[in-house]
Order: C-alpha cells, then structure tokens, then sequence
C-alpha cells in the first residue's frame, strides 16, 4: 500500500512523448506534461491518443521518443517503483469471470503490496461500498452487469490508495447515477492524490477538475484549468431561438449543443468558429459550460465533427460491448 | 521475490483453475484413472498372489512401483491443459493490463502462477495416494480381505520426489511456451510433442544414463520394506536439477513476458535461465558422466579380469577366520585360506578376487608378510612358494564392497541396455548386493570375499574347474541381529555383538550372508532345521501358513526317507528360507545368469512373493468348503508348491534346494559340463522336492518372454490356479520347432552357450529335461539317489567329468547308454511309429468274467534306443489316463519293434505313448477300433510286451511327407517373418516369436492372419489326421493372389506300375489361438480342403488330375495307378488364386514290378 507522494517531485511529468505504432503514424507527437497533485482531465476525441499516453504512464508501453515519470520514477527504467505508486482502470477493464467480486479485489489489492491480511480486508470492505459493491461482494464477475464490472474496475484501482490514479474512459457503461457517484469518488480522491482521468465526456469531468489536457491527433493542444478552457470559448457559444418548422436550417448549418423546445420555439445552443458566420440572430453565451468550450476549442480546429461524434460513440459502445441489449438514444435536447 | 504477493497469484491461480470445468473433468479422470488401476492391481493380487510370487511385484503393498509412472503422466498432462492458455486467459477476461500494471515482477507473476497449477494438482494426487493408503492401513487393521497399505517410503518419495518435481517442471515448460507462443492450441501441441520427444528420448537412452535423468523413481527404484528407500543421492541431485531447470524456464518465460520490464530485469531474468541450464547441464551431465564413470570401471574390471579368467591353478582348500559386519558402513576381514601349492603350474602367483571396495591392511603367507603381493581391480596376486607345501594365506582387510563389481561376465548388463528394453529386466532386480544399515545380504557374486581365480567366466565349467573350499568362519554382526549363512548357525557369546560360527561339515564353493533383525521360525525334519527368516512387518502370512506345519513335516519326511535311501544328504544341517528385498538381482553372471536366490545353505525369496501373498482367500475358501480339517494342512502344502512352481522369477525353491545336495559339493568339469551339470540339477531337484519350474533372464527379460509368462500366469490365475498345464513356461519356451532344430543339429556338449545363451539354454531343457525324466523313471528314484551319492562321495571338494560320470553309473550298474544312447556328444534319438491296433474281450478261464485285451505295435525306427510310457484313455465318463508302471518306462531298442498288449476290464479308446525324447516330440495316440458288440472270444492272455519282426507301416511303400526332404513349395510363397505380425505387436500381446518348421512358417493365429490370409504363404499346419512318420503335420495355403503349388519328389526303387495315393488330414475344424495379458481368443475354422490340380511327373509322361479335396475323404485317396519308366517322379500340387490347398503326404506303392 502506498501513501500519498509528500516528495517534491511531479505526479507525472511527460517529456516529449513520442509514440508510433508503425513508422509512418505517430499516435503521440512529442507530448510534454506535467501533473502534479488533483484531479486531471485528459480529454480527446477517440483515437487521439488518451490510451497510449495512458498505458505509457501506467508502464504498459514504452514510448518511442521522450520519457515520462510518476512520482520522480522512470516508466521506463524504474517501472517497478511506478507499478508500486499508481493505480489503473484500463477502458477496456474485466476480471477473472469465475472470481468473486470481493476476491478480485483482494487479490489485486495483495499484488500492489498490501500484505496485512486484515487490513487489506477492511479496505477491500470500504471500497467496495465507495463504488456501491457492497451487495454484490460474494457475486461472481461473470454475473455482474457492465457497469458493476467498471465500478469493479474503479475499486480495484483504487483499493490500494495509489499515489497516482490512471483512469481511462471510466464511466463508459455507467448509468448517470453511478456516473455521478464515480464523480463524486474522484473529486474527493483528488484532493489527495493525482488522478489522471481520461475521457471524451466532458460531463465526467465534473467540478472535481482542476487540470485539462486537450489531445489531439496525438498532440497536446491544450493544457490548462477549466476556466481557462471556457474563458476561449467566449464569443464561440450562442443561443438561438427559432420556431419548430425552421429548426431544421439551424441544425443544418450549425454546431448543436443542446436543443430544447419550448412550445412552438425550438431553442438552441450552438458552437460557431466565428460570429460572422452565423445566419441568424442569436444571443452570445457570457458562460458556456465546460462541455461547450471543449466543442468550441474543437471548432476552432476543425474537429467539431470528431468531438460530437465521441458523444455518439459513447451512446454506441455499449451496443457493441452488449450486443444484444437495448441502447436509448440520447435525445438532442437537453433539458 | 516477494512470497505474500506470489501466494496471492498462487491463490488467485487455484481458484481460476479449481472453478474450470476441465480442472474437475481432468481431476475426475485422474482419480478414477488412479483408483481403477489400484483396483485392477489389487485384484489381480488379490487372487493372483496365492498362485504365484511374481504376481506380488505388482500388488497393493508395491504399488508405486507400477502406480506412479502412470499418476506423474495423467498429472502433467492435467498441468499442460490447466496452463496452456495462462496468459490468454488474462487476456480474454480483461485483467491482463491490471496485472501488468501491478507491482509484481514478471518472475513472481509466473512462479506465483505456476505455483497455484502445482498445487491445485497435487492435493488431488496426494489425497487420492493418501486415501488408498489410509484404507489400506485400515483394511490390514481389521481385515477386511481386500487391499493393504502401501509401502510408506515410497508414497512418500512418491508425492515428494515424482510428482511435485514433475508437475513443476512440466508447469514451468508450459508457462514458458504459453509466454512465447501466440496461440494456444500451438502451445498444447508443442507440450504434448515435447512429452512425448522425452519419453522416446528417455526409454532410448542406456540404463545408466536415463536413470540419472528420469524424473520418477518408478522404474530405477523399487519399493522395499526390508529396506525403505526415501531417496537416494542420484534422487536429490536429480530432482533438484529438475526445480532449477523449473526455475529456468519461469526466469526465461519472465524474460520473454510481452510486459514491459526494463530492460536490466529482462537480462538478468534470461541470464537466470541461461544459469539454470548451464547448472542442471552441469549437474545431471556430472550425474550422468559418474554413472558412464561407473560403466567404464565395469567394463576395465570385467576386461582386467577376463584376461585372467582361464587362471585355475588357484585351488583354495579352505577358508576360515572373522567376518566382522558393520552394516551400511564396513565389513572387516581377517581370514585365513588355505591354498594348495601351485605344484607343477607354470603360474608363479596364486590369484584370487576380493572386491576392489576392500583394502588389504595385512597378508601374510605362513604367517610372513607379504610385501610384494599386488590389489588391483578386485584382483589379488599372492607370488606363490614353491617349496611344495600348501601355504596359509592370512588377509586382514577391511571396507564397503563395491556394489558395481559384480558379475562381471554377464551376457545381458542393465546398465548398457535401453530403458524401453530392460523395463522388464528391471524388475529381476537391479542391486547385487545390500548393504544398508538395517538389512545386509552379501551375495558372493560381488566377491565380498576372497576366492579363487579371476571373478570372470566362473560358470564356465566346460574349461574352468569349479573351486571348493571346506569353511569355517565367525560372523559379527550388530546385536539383536540373525545372520544366516551356509548352513547351521552357531552362536558364539559376545559382549555388543552377535557372533555366529559357520562351519559346514560339506564343502561350499560359495557362500553369501543375509543379515537382519529377522522374525524367525523353524522346523526340525530328520535332523535338518529348516528356518525361515523374515521381515517382522511380514509376519502375518506365517499365521496362516503355520497350518501347514504337519503336512509339510509329512511330505518332507517322505523326500527325506527317498534321499536317505540312497544315502544321499542334506550337508549344511540348516536350510534358511531368507526374505530379501526386491531390488536385490535375483540373476547371477556367466551365460546361464541362472537365479543366484539358491546358496549354499540358504534359498531366498522376494519380500513380494510368500511375504505378501494373500493365503487367506483359498484358505478360507477351503475351510467354508471342506469339513474334514485335517485336509487344510494338505491343501495349503499343495497350494504353497503350486505357488513356488508358478515363480518365474527365480525364486522357486523347489528347484533350487536340490543344488544342495550334489552341485555345491561336486560339479562336473570339462566337455559337456555344463549339460551334465544341468542334468545333474534337474535329477538332485526331482529327488529332492518333485519339484519342477522355470527361470531364465533371456525369457524373462523380454517383452515377449514377460508376457507370454504373464499370460499363462494371468490364465491360471482366471482359472483360479488349477490350469497348471499352462503355467509350464518350460515346455512354452523349449518346446518350439527351433529349439528342436538346434538339438537335432548340435550335441549337448558342443551347444555354444555363449554365442546365443538364450537358445542354448532352451536347447538344454529340451533335451536334459527328457534325460533326467528318463533317469529317475528308467532307474528309479533310489538308483538315481545312489549315482548321486556316488559322485558326492567320489568328487566331494572337487570336479568330474563325463566320462567319470559313466563310469561312476556303470560301477554302479547303470547302464545309461544302453537306456538312453549317448544322449551327450550325439545327436541321435529314437522316433516311434505305431502298427495295426485291436481290441477282443476274452472269457477268463479261472474266474469266469471277462477282460478286455487290446494290443497294438510299437517300432522305434531310429538308430537310437528310446524311452516310453503307454497310457490308456477309457470310456467311462469322463477321460482317464491310467498311466502303467508310471515309474518303469519301457525300453525300446534302436530300429526294433515291439508288441504290447494288456488287459482291462473296459475297453480302452485310445492308447497314449509318452516318448521323452524321441523325434516324435509328441505323445503318439493309437487308436483302438470301437465294437458294437465285444463278443467273448476265446484266445490267450498275451504278455505286456514282445519282440516282434515287425517292419512298420507300408514298408514296400514309399511315402513323401510334408516334412521329407522331397517335398517343396514354390519358394516365392513361403513368407517371411516381415510379412506377419509386427514384432512390437507380438510382443505387446505376449505371442511368441514366429517359428519355421523346417522352412515352413508354424501356423499361428498372427500367422494365419499376416501370410495365409494376407497372402495366402504356405504354412506348416499340426494336427491329429495329417499324416506324419513322427508328426502329424501338413503343409498349407490360401492360394494368395497368385495360386500356390508344392511338390512331392521321390525316387522309386524300381520301375513299373505303382499306385499313387494322396493323404489328407482329418476334416474337421482347426483350432488357433491368440492372448494377451488380459484376454485369450480362440477360433476354430472348418478345413475346407477345395479343389486343386494334381500333376504327376513321370519323367517323359505327365497326367493331370483334377482333385476335389472336399468330396474326398479323410486319410488315403487313391489317384490311380501309374507305369513308371524313369524312377525320379514328382507330384505337383497347384491351386488357382485365393483357393485353400492342403499338401500333407503322397504314397507310392508298388503293384508290379516293371520286368
């Protein structure tokens, strides 16, 4: 078990990253970094490279150029010494379909060095009930639903209390219940240790956030607080009201945030790259919420397409993951 | 390496692998894999013990023997299927980038992973071990009648030393090939292919090297309860080789782990493989060079010492002094011998053998020392004096004897053998000598003590001269111990120590010394103590056994007073039943490697056989069955006689006790020695005991030989001990058309028993066997005991040869030639033909009933006297043999005939004629006609047997058999050993090696189905209705796809018209058998003659006959008469493709001569 980094060095620092998995495409490009102490959100549309910085840090890969450290310890060199500080829930994460749930965490709980039986029991207990567990603890993993076996995941994670925890794509499969819950989880992790989330929701990011990392096709585009992020976005967000029968020009020619219908009016939040482009009259947003900012930083290069379709990514996977379950369409308006 | 975190992958590993429903099917399997052959060997020794000692090698008590090869094997393929798929199992649940992301080094996460499969595996193996232990222990403790514990020692290194070691390094190459190899099912063929490389490489190895390398004990160590083996050195350096190799392969798969690792921690894991191979290279190749260390001291010992092996000028007359034992540590040595001067040799040292493990501290000659003898390779050279007197030769010395110098001429060396071919060798055990704290048995093939000459070709008693030497000498051994020795024991009072004298009033050529702390029990019968010695864990047998007690003192009484009659006796006072542990060598050296458990004074026995036998079940049996109790003494005799002839592993004492009487004190020297000895044996054993049995290594250590005991064995055992006939292993190995080639080409004494001793040995019995038979019933009993005498008397501490054998028979009015011919340096021997049989009931003029006379004639027509017994068969129910004058075998003179007839008060069916050696090899059956109606006829009552003219059958005819020399088959169609049964296949099922009769292929079963079938090859067919001067037989085929034709040449004695007549045999059904271990199958098939063409060759004239077998009848069928102008003709016999022919005899008798 390993406590919260009191030495001075860097949660994670990445230097010049560079990873190709064949010579011609560089899935990161030169992709510099530094985390210290919080919660961190490292946000990118899929395949812009989150999961291969990730597997880097968490030693699960060595990067073609550059170097990266946890906790002052080479991933490369020292991989030992930053298996012993981190924690990770991997995107694609089960377990071992004929172990229980609590045996799972046990185990994996006994390998990141908790030796004291007793201990490691009580702890196994407490994260359990964090991620809501608890009930299921005797259940086999083959028996648990999707969002149990990434809850499974955050536990396992977790239970070690790592100095660094990794989490890539974590509440994929989980309803908004327990998305909130896991927020709440995070946040509360993160004023402790370094959690480095990886996500295309921008919601999961909650108010927890205090760092953002923007990938994109392999390099960093951003690096900043939340605020920051939406302090760019100003002037790039507008809402619109139109009535139902004209909706359809709207949407045609613009970003859609959000949509809602009041009565005979449609209204919208839209994301333009520039004011001049808008066709018809609409309001400036004086605050656009973080999820607005990441598609208007998006807009601004052109990825817009790329970040909207994450969040339809987000309604398919499941699909694909569970064939045959039924997926609700996440309807356009938001209320 | 962290063990808390290794334990947690171990335990996460077992419950992997113990929630998988292979784990349970595989873990099923095993256990009824293991549980079905405990049962199968537990009632095969259940009921199979009682019947014969070679039975118990394999019952519940030994079981590991045979159990573990077979547990290691199931379980390290349950290892490769548990983990085959470790690391793709990771995968497909989605855990594996969680694992790697752990703090667990790649070493930790495979030994942990591993160490979770070992374990998972080995609890059921050890609870399943453990259980039938447990309920063996239980079944012994309250005698439930079926099973008994297993030897501890060895479940022990069982679980410690075969499959824990085994399943680590078969788990360790999997993980490894599971870590390097892509796909799974890649990773099970390869695993499987790499078990099976290694089974094939082992059991191709010799002896001594995959004994250092095999990683079970089965095999190379057996189960001993006289002498519990846990491990030895070559276990520990083996198995712990096998861990670090483990160990290697996991360093190795660590290092090839896709997880990323620095590059440090890869290298040192690959440098902690390379280091592991380097060090169990290093070690087993060191294991391996001592043991090839241990083959060349062997070879220079045995190489040194047959350079010296014709060195008989050493004549040691007695020996006497202290053998002081410190078992398991030293023996100390201080003797005196007797040497007689070398006289008139030109050898000017005396040499003797003593184990090169002793050291010489002092050796004096008449009490001065000696500087200038020499000790080198086992050899001892004294340089002689030559001052005519016969010298005393004091040696004091002192050591662990050498157990690898021994038997040193030995024609068959386990060692040099491959594991594949001495499985079975093996098991006749693999230690000449023991000598462990507990148990000592001194065995004078190790020449543990000095005797005379080189320890090379000792056995060669056609040019080396046997030595005898008069004994005395005092043993010590610790306290509380029994020594038993050449004869009887006399205890001698010392402080610490047991002290015994041994001091037999016959002289010994040899002598061994088996010490322990013996459970003993004896028997006084006519003066002579017969003790039995054994282990105290196998006492119980004796509670069942002591029932015995009056009818053995009977039946001993009985051979007692038959030898005393002839003055022959026992000469060491104490006879000692000793029980010696199973890897004790029951075979000794020489060309015979007879069975080395008979000494002088003692005869051995296996702690498999008599020890553990299961008595209880027949006993009971009988007891529940027979009221009379005094019969349960006599049942147990018979059963226990039974039992010991049925030991086809050397420890029959039935046929061994009687080398006591002449062989230890005087063995015959010179041309035809060791025929003469062997005869010898074989008549001091009938005196003594009746006994009869088999025991040869070359049978015994072959697979074929093994089964085709083990089948006989199996059969009688299935036959609840009563078919003895089939347990006759002599007559099944001797018995056999090329033995008889042999004897009929080679002289008894000019048999080279070196080139092919197997052979030569079964051409021994086959013809000594009939010899001895003829003695002891020609002579009888006390004649035969009187010669014995005569020679003990005569030759006693000394040597004869044959021709002093002859005169010692002739002084003693035996005419042996005039009985026998010169059944030694001649190939001769008699062939009876039988004449015209009847049978008239005759009105009794004194007493007025009727008795019924049968005679028939008798011709021997070889030029050597022969030996027969008649017998009549009578319809009365069920078939009886009457044998006549059992004891009195009629004598029947070279190239004459005889009439017998006697007198019944039935009419007889059938006479049978015993030769005991003649060409006919078989018993000849004379048929007798059957009336309707016996009217009394008036006649006269005719002597048993007269002398009459009689000339034989048709002795104007001239009769071509499939035997003579004028009778051939198309060459092409005769087969070859290739075209049949494969050998392995053969020998697999226990059917014997395949036979040609004279250039034919002998009809088997195998045989039938590879040639005649197959291809339709002539073969040599036996049964009643073929005509046959001395056998019936006939020649045989199917046609094959190209038809088959033979021909019957003969040359006439003179022109003119003859009349031509073609035999066939009985019609009626054939009978062919096959067995294995487990199973017999016999079919008949109809002998369907078919349709074939005769062509006679008359010279210039040639007729063609069109022969419809079928329609005609059995015996002679006339084809017609012939004008015959050129006295050279030939009848050929053709038939189309696929067609049956039969080709048994042609007959030409003459209707007119041609002038």
């Amino acid at each position: 078990m390993t406590e919260a980094s009191t030495d001075s060095a860097p949660a994670i620092e990445i230097s010049g990253i560079t990873h190709r998995y064949d010579k011609k495409t560089a899935v990161l490009d030169d992709v510099s970094l530094t985390l210290g102490t919080g919660f961190f959100g490292l946000l990118g549309a899929n395949g812009a490279g989150k999961s291969t910085l990730m597997r880097i840090i968490c030693t699960l890969l060595k990067p073609t150029e550059g170097s990266a450290r946890v906790c002052g310890y080479d991933v490369v060199d020292e991989c030992h010494h930053v298996r012993e500080r981190i924690g990770y829930l991997p995107q694609s994460f089960s377990a071992w379909r004929l172990h229980r749930t609590e045996e799972v965490v046990d185990t994996l709980a006994a390998l990141s060095g908790m030796t004291n039986k007793k201990e490691r029991r009580k702890r196994v207990a407490e994260v359990l009930e964090e991620v809501g567990l608890a009930d299921v603890a005797d259940r086999k993993v083959k028996k648990l639903s999707g969002g149990m076996v990434r809850r499974l995941g955050v536990a396992q994670a977790m239970v070690h209390n790592p100095q660094v925890l990794v989490v890539d794509e974590p509440t994929v499969g989980l309803d908004p219940e327990e998305r909130m819950r896991f927020r709440q989880v995070m946040t509360n992790m993160g004023q402790e240790r370094t959690i480095l989330l990886s996500t295309h929701i921008v919601a999961d990011l909650g108010s927890g956030c205090s760092q953002i990392a923007l990938i994109d096709e392999g390099a960093l585009a951003f690096q900043g607080s939340p605020t920051a992020l939406i302090e760019q976005a100003r002037g790039q967000v507008f809402q619109v009201s139109v009535p139902l029968e004209s909706s359809g020009v709207v949407e045609e020619k613009h970003e859609i945030v959000s949509r809602t219908v009041q009565g005979a009016d449609v209204e919208f939040r839209i994301v333009v790259k520039n004011k001049l482009d808008l066709s018809f009259d609409a309001t400036e947003v004086e605050n656009p919420s973080l999820e607005e900012a990441y598609l208007a930083f998006m807009s601004r290069r052109g990825k817009v397409e790329g970040a909207r379709q994450d969040e339809i990514d987000e309604v398919e996977e499941p699909k694909k993951r569970f064939g045959r379950r039924r997926i609700k369409k996440i309807p356009k308006t938001t209320q | 390496m962290r063990f808390l975190r290794i334990w947690s992958l171990a335990a996460a590993e077992m419950r992997s692998c113990r929630r998988l429903a292979r784990t349970w099917v595989f873990i099923v399997i095993a256990v009824l894999a293991a549980v079905g052959q405990w049962i199968q060997l537990t009632v095969v020794h259940q009921f199979g013990s009682s019947i014969s000692p070679s039975a118990g090698m394999f019952g519940p008590r030994y079981l590991m023997a045979a159990f573990s090869s077979m547990l290691v094997l199931v379980f390290t393929l349950g290892i490769l299927f548990l983990a085959f798929d470790i690391r793709s199992r990771d995968i497909r649940d989605r855990i594996g980038e969680v694992m790697d992301s752990r703090a667990v080094s790649n070493f930790e996460l495979v030994v942990g992973r591993l160490l979770g499969i070992v374990l998972l595996l080995s609890i059921p193996c050890f609870v399943v071990v453990l259980l039938l232990s447990g309920y063996g222990v239980i079944a012994e403790m309250f005698n439930l009648g079926f099973g008994s514990a297993i030897e501890p020692a060895s479940v022990l290194s069982f679980l410690v030393w075969d499959i824990v070691p085994n399943l680590m390094l078969w788990g360790s190459i999997t993980i490894f090939l599971a870590i390097v190899l892509r796909y799974r099912l890649l990773v099970v063929l390869v695993g499987l292919a790499l078990m099976i490389a290694w089974f094939f490489f082992s059991v191709r190895l010799p002896v001594f090297v995959a004994a250092s390398l095999a990683t079970t004990s089965s095999g190379t160590t057996w189960p001993s309860d006289l002498v519990p083996v846990f491990f030895s050195t070559d276990i520990l350096i083996n198995r712990a080789s096998i861990v670090v190799l483990s160990i290697g392969f996991l360093a190795l798969a660590a290092a090839c782990h896709p997880r990323q690792v620095g590059s440090r921690a890869r290298m040192t894991w690959a440098g902690t493989g390379v280091a592991s191979f380097v060090a169990v290279a290093l070690s087993l190749g060191s294991l391996v060079y001592s043991k090839l260390l241990d083959v060349k001291k062997f070879e220079n010992w045995a190489a040194v010492h047959e350079q010296h092996q014709l060195h008989s000028a050493t004549d040691i007359q007695s020996v006497r002094g202290t053998v002081d034992i410190r078992p398991g540590n030293s023996i100390h040595l201080d003797l005196t011998l007797t040497l007689k001067s070398l006289g008139g040799s030109s050898d000017d040292s005396w040499l003797l053998s003593l184990n090169p493990g002793f050291r010489i501290d002092e050796l004096t000659v008449n009490g001065a020392a000696s500087s200038d003898h020499t000790f080198e390779d086992g050899l001892l050279w004294i340089p002689a004096s030559r001052d005519g007197s016969d010298p005393e030769v004091r040696i004091v010395a002192q050591g662990k004897p050498d157990a690898r110098f021994a038997y040193l001429d030995s024609k068959i060396v386990l060692s040099k053998g491959s594991a594949w071919n001495t499985q079975q060798l093996g098991m006749f055990g693999y230690e000449s000598i023991k000598f462990s704290p507990g148990y000592f048995a001194l065995l004078p093939g190790a020449s543990w003590f000095p005797s005379s000459g080189a320890a090379y070709g000792k056995t060669d008693w056609d040019v080396r001269a046997r030595d005898f030497f008069d004994l005395d000498i005092e043993v010590l051994a610790p306290k509380g111990w029994i020594v038993a020795g050449p004869g009887t024991r006399e205890p001698i009072t010392k402080q610490k120590r047991e002290g015994f004298r041994f001091n037999p009033t016959a002289p010994v050529p040899e002598f061994a010394l088996i010490g322990a702390k013996f459970d003993r029990r004896s028997l006084v019968v006519g003066g002579i103590e017969f003790e039995l010695l054994m282990g105290k864990k196998h006492s119980k047998n004796m509670e069942q056994l002591v029932r015995v007690v009056p009818s053995l003192e009977e039946w001993i009484e009985e051979r007692l007073a038959i030898l005393n009659q002839s003055g022959l006796e026992y000469p060491y006072g104490t006879l000692s039943f000793v029980e010696v542990p199973l890897p004790l060598r029951v075979y000794g050296d020489g060309w015979r490697m007879g069975s080395v458990y008979a000494q002088p004074g003692i005869q051995m026995f296996r702690e498999s056989g008599l020890s553990l036998a299961r008595f209880d079940g027949p006993i009971s049996h009988r007891e529940a069955a027979q009221t009379d109790e005094t019969q349960i003494p006599k049942f147990i005799l018979a059963m226990l006689r039974r039992f010991f002839e049925s030991d086809y592993q050397g420890g029959n004492p039935l046929i061994t006790v009687g080398f006591n009487l002449v062989n230890y004190q005087t063995t015959p020297t010179g041309p035809g020695a060791t025929a003469l000895s062997y005869v010898i044996d074989e008549l001091a054993t009938k005196l003594a005991t009746e006994g009869d049995g088999y025991f040869s290594i070359y049978e015994g250590s072959t697979p074929r030989g093994f089964n085709q005991m083990n089948n006989a064995t199996m059969i009688r055992i299935g036959g609840g001990g009563a078919n003895q006939s089939s347990i006759n292993f002599r007559q099944m190995f001797s018995d056999r058309p090329s033995v008889w080639e042999h004897v009929l080409e080679t002289p008894l004494n000019d048999i080279d028993f070196h080139t092919d001793p197997g052979s030569a040995y079964h051409a021994l019995l086959l013809k000594g066997y009939p010899i001895a038979r003829s003695l002891i019933d020609g002579f009888g009993e006390e004649a035969v005991g009187n010669l014995l005498r005569e020679l003990v008397s005569r030759y006693s501490g000394t040597t004869y040869t044959a021709e002093q054998f002859s005169q010692t028979a002739v002084d003693l009015g035996m005419d042996i030639e005039s009985l026998l011919g010169n059944w030694l340096s001649t190939t001769g021997l008699p062939g009876f033909v039988v004449g015209e049989s009847d049978v008239v009931r005759l009105e009794s003029k004194e007493s007025g009933e009727s008795v019924y006379q049968s005679t028939f004639l008798i011709r021997n027509d070889e030029p050597v006297p022969g030996v027969i017994r008649i017998g009549y068969e009578y319809d009365s129910g069920d078939k009886k043999w009457n044998f006549l004058d059992l004891n009195k075998p009629l004598r029947v003179d070279a190239s004459s005939s005889i009439r017998i007839a006697h007198q019944s008060a039935e009419p007889p069916l059938v006479a049978v004629i015993e030769p005991y050696l003649s060409l006919n090899r078989d018993a000849v059956r004379v048929a007798f006609p059957k009336l309707e109606d016996y009217e009394p006829k008036e006649g006269e009552t005719l002597p048993f047997m007269v002398d009459t003219d009689w000339r034989g059958p048709d002795p104007d005819s001239v009769i071509v058999d499939d035997l003579d020399d004028g009778f051939a088959v198309d060459k092409d169609r005769i087969g070859s050993k290739e075209d049949e049964m494969p050998p392995w296949l053969r020998a697999m099922i226990g059917m014997p090696d395949p036979e040609f009769d004279r250039g034919l292929p002998a009809g088997d079963l195998g045989r039938r189905i590879g040639l005649d079938f197959g291809q339709g090859a002539w073969l040599r067919n036996y049964g009643s209705g073929a005509f046959g001067k001395y056998r019936p037989t006939y020649a045989s085929s199917y046609g094959g796809p190209e038809g088959a034709s033979s021909t019957f040449a003969a040359m006439l004695p003179h022109e003119g018209t003859w009349r031509l007549e073609y035999h066939l045999p009985w019609k009626g059904k054939s009978e062919y058998s096959i067995s294995g271990p487990f199973f017999s199958v016999s079919t008949s098939q109809r002998s369907e003659v078919g349709q074939f063409q005769i062509v006679v060759n008359l010279g210039d004239d040639e007729e063609s006959i069109e022969f419809d077998g079928d329609s005609s009848k059995s015996g002679w069928n006339e084809l017609g008469e012939f004008d015959v102008t050129d006295r050279l003709v030939d009848v050929t016999v053709t038939t189309e493709r696929w067609s049956n022919v039969i080709a048994d005899a042609v007959k030409w008798t003459p209707v007119s001569s041609g002038e």
